[in-house]
């Protein structure tokens, strides 16, 4: 429900036992590490740790295995290879990786020879025409013969040539191609050849090994390329065979060589002073107790804690604490970023007003126990992330529904049962109060807002941020501003006459001045001197256009929750078209209209409502009273997912 | 006055979304060869239906821009089919536009004794054509080409041609007919809305006046010719540049003072306002050329106007393509190659 609290922690010890306090820090899963450079002393002379990781040549070499043999590694116990040493095991990767060339480079070699085989059998496929030896073809003494395949175009072009020495016979015609031969008396060879080169005709060279008549040496080629893709399935396969007998090991190396690779990279986040090593950080105070115990069998290891915000130097990094009820909302408050350590976890906020924002866009009872249900079990079965803040806004939006008298569309389902309950006032159906509707939004945006203005205050006095807090617009002069606007026009309109003189100079033209002068005020209350940058025509020009800005965005702001009623009504109206379809259907095809009416206004409305409400959160409740630029508790640990550069 | 032909319109923009981007250019550049560059329009752009049979490490380059030049013309003919408009005399143009380059084509390779016409000649479009381009190709005399397009609209054009004391055609002279010819045939045919035809025209007379100042810097430029001798061989149509505009610019008596002079000009004021290099003409035109059109485009819902434009923009990006591949081909530096591109 708040921000954990944390402590900062000092580790000192000698060099000596810096690699096993390392090897606890990542095990213990809740230190946040920060570079100690950044709080060290530069009197005391301290030497930050640069060294090049011994681990990542071997780990670089095991991507590499990786990568060929298409293995993913897992982390696995490694007791087995602890005690090897880098040279054993940069020879064993080295031995793996050597056969795996050779694997490799068999299968490759089967692969062009199915290439080469391939190419032979697509050009003779094309050439069926021939009956005589291709080899007897080639060996003429006075007519030479060329086979290839000439462009669309340019055959039609072959007339042209009608007065040349030359024969062209095409066999077969491929989209753009003409597949054939030429024949041409050796004496006329050169030009003839130039006249199809300037026609783009592309030569096919048969291969030696092909023999007989285009039928005979197309049914060899076929086998030759069945005989290919076997030898490529055989050299897979024993790829395959040889890397199961090594991938156990090779995974236990890996889990090894990752631990102490990231390991020795925490090693740059220490200094060094006199042989004694300084590591910084911080540990929620919740396990800060355990956490000092940790190092208990290293003698010359001390650990010293205080709290996170007395170390002026580093913000306190955030751990959100929220119950279950809130905890999945969270990742809205994320997704915008971190409150700072001594502001508002404002997760509770963000669940309360998502689910009630959410409620009145889509209250329909029945639409929204499904969603409820359909969010539950996508949370459960498929991990969603999403999946447990739907099921929530699915029952905030069954509530509103019974409140709307809803039910799948159904307006008048619920009636009987408020009669019998004597409940008049209720069902309130949408469609019959859109006015009073859309007034109650605006109303509910208003207390927001002013939700917003109050948690700034608290969160800007706590901060001492009294600029924030006393003068700004979302502070106590802009809450008064806006109150007494508000008080003023809600007195007009009942009848009470509440703008008088000193009303209007003291509750609204007193804060604008404060808003206004907000800077110099600050500073007034600091106890600092005010120095105005620019000159005073600045000063005003922009202190002007500020506080224009100000009052524009509390109309803006307010009038935006107007979108809560106008989806409410957008609700009630679609399934309204729903429903009158279905009823002017046949009696089998209405329910069917009735049940994809409502999947489609369900997922259309759920979705449009869904970023509405965010959008609510984010634009004119968040920006009152949130920053978002915490940093995030990110606790050492081995990542064996991440690979490395 | 025509019909609208919105679907036309429509359609013309949904191909028009799938042109090449800036990093469609990029990504060509740093490839090493034609191979390359043609393995990256087959797997990465809508190039790739076009590509589809063809072997990537083999193709030739003059083959490949060939290709290139073809889907220009395929697109065309089928945003043309779409609605049934081709019928229509106006989108006759393109049929009319290649004619006209390829009797100029074979006017050149006359003049030059060379029989290679044929090697670039587009089969492609040979049914659609006046005259029979296989047999365009075969003539290799002036007085063979007057008689073959006797029974043709160009004969009419060219019968004043005579050749010159050494028996060569003038080619210009040839080209300024011609082109004077398309351009009245495509003012003539622009019978659509006023709004729309405003536009047309306005892009017509860039297009124009920019074929005028290129021909006569070159003139100035690289032959040092007087104003007489250029005015002759200039189109007699203006755009927004009146005549007298015209004749003061090819007076200057060199390509610095041509520069200067064309630079107080409406064209000279926008190229400069849009930050092109005024001393590369040539670039800078088809730059601010490239700009309307895509203008043009965005804003307009006429089909005629559309059409003409996007095959603009179309023949600018094969251009943008062929000028790549020239510049890998012969090892050009890419900040070179770049500042060829038009985007």
């Amino acid at each position: 429900m708040s921000i954990e609290k944390m402590e900062f922690v000092n580790i000192s010890g000698h060099t000596n036992d810096l690699n096993a306090v390392l090897v606890k820090l990542s095990d213990c899963g809740c230190f946040h590490i920060e570079s100690a450079s950044k709080v060290a002393n530069k009197k005391s002379g301290y030497t930050a740790i640069k060294e090049d990781n011994p681990y990542t040549p071997l780990l670089k070499k095991l991507y590499e295995i990786s990568a060929r043999s298409g293995i993913d590694f897992k982390s696995m116990d490694y007791s087995d290879v602890e005690k090897d040493s880098l040279p054993v095991l940069d020879k064993y990767l080295t031995d793996v990786s050597n056969t795996l060339d050779e694997y490799k480079a068999a299968e490759k070699k089967a692969r062009e020879q199915l290439s080469i085989h391939e190419q032979a059998m697509y050009q003779v496929d094309h050439l069926q025409g021939i009956t005589a030896d291709f080899q007897q073809i080639f060996h003429c003494e006075h007519i030479k013969i060329r086979m290839g395949r000439l462009p669309a175009d340019s055959f039609a072009k072959l007339p042209y040539y009608d007065d040349k020495p030359f024969f062209f016979f095409h066999f077969s015609q491929e989209q753009e191609y003409y597949w054939g031969m030429y024949l041409v008396p050796v004496a006329y060879l050169d030009e003839v050849e130039e006249i199809f080169d300037n026609l783009y005709f592309e030569r096919t060279h048969i291969p030696d090994f092909v023999h007989g008549d285009a039928e005979t040496a197309s049914s060899e080629l076929h086998r030759m390329v069945e005989e290919d893709k076997k030898s490529i399935e055989e050299s897979v396969k024993k790829l395959d065979e040889f890397m199961l007998l090594k991938t156990e090991k090779l995974c236990k190396i890996f889990s090894r060589l990752k631990t102490q690779h990231d390991n020795f990279d925490l090693r740059n986040k220490a200094v060094i002073v006199k042989n004694k090593f300084h590591i910084v950080g911080f540990v929620p105070r919740s396990d800060s107790e355990r956490f000092a115990g940790m190092f208990g069998n290293l003698d010359s290891v001390s650990v010293s804690l205080q709290h996170a915000d007395m170390n002026g130097k580093i913000p306190p990094p955030i751990k959100l604490k929220n119950n279950w009820f809130s905890r999945p909302f969270s990742m809205f408050v994320e997704m915008y970023g971190l409150p700072s350590y001594n502001s508002i976890n404002p997760t509770n906020f963000v669940a309360i007003t998502y689910m009630l924002l959410f409620g009145i866009m889509f209250g329909d009872f029945g639409q929204g126990l499904v969603l409820a249900i359909f969010g539950a079990l996508m949370g459960k079965l498929k991990k969603w992330q999403m999946g447990p803040i739907i099921s929530r806004v699915g029952i905030s939006g069954a509530i509103f529904g019974l409140l709307y008298g809803s039910v799948f569309g159904y307006e008048e389902l619920l009636d009987p049962v408020y009669e019998k309950l004597g409940i008049s006032f209720l069902p309130l159906k949408v469609m019959n109060n859109v006015a009073p509707i859309l007034v109650a939004t605006i109303a509910l945006g208003v207390f927001l807002i002013i939700i917003s203005i109050l948690i700034n205050i608290v969160s800007g006095i706590k901060n001492r941020d009294y600029e924030n807090a006393l003068f700004s617009n979302n502070g106590i002069a802009g809450l008064v501003f806006f109150g007494s606007i508000l008080g003023g026009l809600v007195g007009t309109l009942i009848g009470i006459k509440v703008f008088s003189v000193p009303y209007v100079l003291l509750l609204i033209v007193l804060p604008l001045i404060m808003m206004f002068m907000r800077e110099p005020l600050a500073c007034l209350v600091r106890g600092k001197k005010y120095r105005m940058e620019g000159g005073v025509g600045d000063f005003i020009a922009s202190n002007f256009f500020e506080v224009f800005e100000f009052l524009l965005s509390y109309v803006s702001n307010s009038l935006s929750f107007v979108r809560v009623g106008g989806f409410a009504i957008s609700h009630a109206s679609m399934m309204l078209v729903v429903m009158a379809l279905a009823k002017g259907m046949s009696a089998a095809a209405s329910p069917v209209m009735v049940v994809f009416g409502n999947i489609f206004v369900m997922g259309i409305e759920a979705l449009l409502v869904c970023i509405q409400a965010m959008r609510l959160e984010f634009y004119e409740l968040f920006s009152r009273f949130y920053s978002g630029d915490g940093v995030p508790f990110t606790p050492v640990k081995i990542n064996y997912d991440e690979t490395i550069e | 006055m025509q019909k609208n032909y919105n679907a036309t319109v429509a359609k013309i923009m949904a191909i028009y979304g799938k042109r090449l981007k800036p990093q469609d250019y990029t990504e060509m550049m740093n490839r090493h060869n034609v191979s390359e560059v043609a393995d990256y329009l087959k797997k990465n752009t809508y190039y790739s239906k076009l590509l589809a049979s063809i072997d990537t490490n083999t193709i030739h380059r003059g083959l490949l821009e060939n290709l290139l030049r073809r889907s220009v013309f395929e697109t065309y003919m089928r945003i043309t089919g779409f609605e049934h408009i081709s019928k229509q005399k106006f989108y006759n143009y393109k049929i009319i536009q290649t004619e006209i380059d390829e009797i100029l084509r074979c006017i050149r390779c006359i003049n030059a004794g060379s029989d290679k016409l044929i090697q670039d000649v587009p089969v492609y479009i040979n049914h659609l054509t006046s005259f029979d381009l296989l047999e365009l190709a075969k003539i290799n005399d002036f007085k063979g080409l007057l008689d073959f397009l006797k029974k043709t609209q160009y004969y009419s054009v060219l019968k004043e041609v005579s050749l010159d004391e050494n028996g060569k055609v003038d080619v210009t002279k040839c080209e300024t007919l011609l082109r004077t010819y398309f351009i009245n045939m495509l003012r003539s045919s622009a019978d659509f809305r006023i709004s729309d035809s405003k536009q047309f025209i306005s892009f017509l007379e860039t297009e124009i006046d920019f074929i005028n100042i290129i021909n006569s810097y070159r003139l100035t430029a690289y032959f040092g010719e007087s104003e007489e001798e250029i005015e002759k061989d200039m189109l007699t149509i203006y755009g927004r540049l009146t005549a007298e505009r015209h004749r003061e610019i090819y007076s200057a008596p060199n390509a610095e003072e041509f520069i200067r002079r064309f630079s107080k000009t409406y064209y000279g004021k926008q190229i400069i306002k849009n930050g092109y290099d005024i001393t590369d003409l040539e670039q800078s035109a088809r730059r601010l050329r490239y700009k309307h059109a895509r203008s043009i485009l965005r804003r307009s819902g006429s089909a005629p106007l559309s059409v003409y434009v996007f095959i603009f923009l179309l023949e600018t990006e094969v251009q943008n393509i062929i000028s790549i591949i020239e510049g890998i081909r012969y090892g050009v530096e890419s900040n070179k190659i770049a500042s060829l591109v038009i985007t």
